[in-house]
């Protein structure tokens, strides 16, 4: 419980900020933009016409929801690489912040545990995520739903996932931090795994181009950690736009994802519990 | 134990989890890459081979040379060609590859194919051919004849003597059309065949040992393998023109290829590429090395494991001196699986 508490009072601090304010009203714009100027009720109309007349006007037409599919992958990526890019540059400072001088020696007075600070502030984080996510993809299954009658609950499951995803990067960020109070090499941190998260995606494909030696082992050794980031925002894109995905696959890399961030989490409170303030 | 180090006990335990359940399983593991002798020089059994096959020339004209020789290398060396490949039949046959290619055989033609009417005519291909030769020449079977019914073959059980040993038949072409085929034997062993009596002359000139010994195409101290030949530069460059980089970097940088192919389990095949400009051979090995590499890595982008796991068994061995080896080592199972379409049976379409 007291966990959720720091992670209430992390989404208070992120309210306060004007970067997350910044973002729901760009969110809010961009969904309102799509309401006033997408022409879609065409593609439904069309179809609809096809069945009056009893055979189709036109062979390439397609059934609306098959016609969204792309635009839901779109939207799914755009959350995903977007969700992932803002929110290392925007969550930052949150470690930075909790570890500031003054303001941890006020919390360690508290009646909380050291794990506890990490975890609240790793959920803050991670619900601030969700939020973000959840609330683009679904405003944008509402407005498409609104315009063509079609309404799927997929596009905001892929969006959960990209929380997810941003979950493991960011406690990699706040582990770093707990060893160096620095907002930017937090948001280099979080960058670097972006990367290492697109290298383990194509990880056989680049293994394979590399001579045997210490460079190759090690690669492989990070990236057979790291969670492939590219694997997750397939998954994502084609749960939002209703494709099919291996049976099991993206349970296991879930999993692996979660289990990824708990041992980054668990390196981090390890390393709080033995500092001194 | 302190409860702080749980806490690195418990990273390291997600860390293993992690990467157990992030690597989701390939549909079949990838076959590995065998570690097999490569062909590059005799081995006991086919020195032994080798030296089994020498023969004296024959006494010609009161001239007679000391030397020894490999009648069947020096027919394939007789009209001067620049490339030619020699196929092991008997020692194929007796291998795993071998095996596998019967049955490929057996299961598109079935038994009452070709083998089965030359059978019929006294010539067992599994049995009596020893090997198969091949230039721009024609073609050279050594083996052992004694049984053949040639009347059967060639239309006529005798043809025009030429030299000790040596018979040439005109072989008329087939009602459907073609040109006449000159077939040219050497006692009960060796067998011509080609498109000109002239080439057919040489051929046993040649092997009994008359005229100027013609440049060898192969030596026997270069007959190890199951399939063993040298393709020439010129008949690089007409074969493979130059549309790929690859190909217009080795036809650039190659004066010879020289190829040896051992199949006794899993096969494995040398190319050796010499070439006369050092620095032209490296970047040919650079070359042909990337274009590896990257159809490797389009083949596994594209989805097409098949592919990707066969480029993954080849590699290009740096140049040494005026020299440098592709290799490629097929696993048996690799070869069964892309043999599977043609066997039949359940493996089939695998």
């Amino acid at each position: 419980m007291t966990a959720i508490r720091v992670a209430l009072d992390l989404l208070r601090e992120a309210a306060a900020r004007r970067w997350f304010l910044a973002l729901g009203l760009a969110l809010t714009g961009l969904l309102l933009l799509l309401v006033t100027s997408l022409r879609l009720e065409v593609v439904d109309g069309a179809l609809a016409a096809s069945r009056l007349f009893g055979k189709p006007l036109d062979h390439s037409i397609q059934a609306a929801d098959v016609a969204l599919r792309p635009v839901f992958l779109a939207a799914s990526q755009f959350v995903f690489w977007g969700g992932l890019g803002f929110g290392v540059l925007s969550c930052a400072d949150f470690g930075p912040a909790l570890l500031s001088p003054g303001r941890i020696e006020h919390l360690l007075s508290l009646p909380v545990r050291r794990w506890e600070l990490l975890a609240g502030t790793f959920l803050g984080v991670l619900a601030l995520a969700m939020a973000g996510a959840v609330y683009a993809s679904a405003g944008l299954v509402v407005v498409l739903g609104a315009k063509t009658g079609v309404w799927t609950g997929w596009p905001v499951v892929s969006a959960v996932l990209s929380a997810v995803a941003f979950g493991s990067i960011y406690a990699g960020m706040l582990a770093v931090t707990v060893w160096v109070r620095s907002a930017a090499l937090s948001a280099a941190a979080g960058a670097s795994l972006i990367v290492l998260g697109l290298l383990a995606t194509h990880r056989t494909s680049l293994l394979d181009l590399m001579g045997r030696g210490p460079g190759r082992a090690l690669f492989a050794g990070v990236t057979a950690v790291v969670p492939p980031l590219g694997k997750l925002a397939d998954a994502a894109g084609a749960l939002a736009a209703s494709a099919p995905l291996a049976p099991g696959g993206l349970v296991r890399l879930l999993a692996g994802t979660l289990a990824f961030a708990g041992a980054l989490l668990a390196i981090a409170v390890w390393r709080f519990e033995r500092r001194d303030f | 134990m302190d409860r702080r180090w749980l806490w690195l006990l418990a990273a390291a335990l997600l860390v293993i989890a992690a990467a157990w359940l992030v690597r989701i399983p390939e549909t079949r593991a990838p076959l590995a890459r065998p570690q097999v002798e490569m062909p590059r020089y005799l081995r006991p059994q086919e020195r032994q081979r080798m030296l089994a096959r020498l023969r004296p020339p024959v006494v010609d004209a009161g001239v007679q040379r000391t030397e020894v020789r490999d009648p069947m290398l020096t027919a394939l060396s007789a009209g001067g060609a620049g490339s030619g490949v020699v196929l092991e039949v008997n020692a194929l046959r007796n291998s795993p590859l071998g095996e596998l290619l019967l049955q490929c055989l057996a299961a598109r033609e079935g038994r009452g194919n070709a083998l089965e009417a030359l059978q019929r005519m006294g010539i067992d291909p599994l049995r009596d051919v020893d090997r198969v030769g091949i230039t721009e020449h024609g073609i050279v079977v050594s083996g052992n004849f004694r049984r053949a019914n040639w009347e059967g073959l060639l239309g006529s059980a005798t043809g025009t003597a030429y030299g000790e040993h040596g018979q040439i038949t005109a072989v008329d072409p087939r009602a459907e059309g073609g040109a006449t085929l000159i077939a040219t034997r050497w006692g009960d062993s060796l067998l011509h065949l080609g498109d000109s009596v002239e080439d057919g002359r040489r051929v046993l000139d040649a092997v009994e040992g008359r005229g100027p010994e013609p440049r060898p195409l192969l030596s026997p101290e270069q007959s190890y393998g199951e399939l063993y030949g040298v393709v020439s530069a010129a008949d690089l460059a007409r074969t493979l023109g130059g549309s790929e980089p690859w190909a217009a970097a080795l036809v650039e940088a190659a004066s010879k290829v020289e190829v040896h192919l051992d199949a006794r389990r899993d096969v494995a095949l040398v190319a050796d590429v010499s070439g006369e400009d050092a620095r032209k051979l490296e970047d040919l090995g650079k070359t042909l090395g990337g274009a590896l590499a990257v159809a490797r890595a389009q083949a596994r982008g594209q989805g097409d494991e098949d592919a990707a796991e066969l480029l993954g068994f080849a590699r290009v061995s740096p140049p040494h001196g005026s020299a440098l080896s592709l290799e490629v080592a097929l696993p048996l199972e690799a070869v069964a699986k892309r043999l599977a379409f043609c066997r039949g049976g359940a493996d089939a379409g695998r």
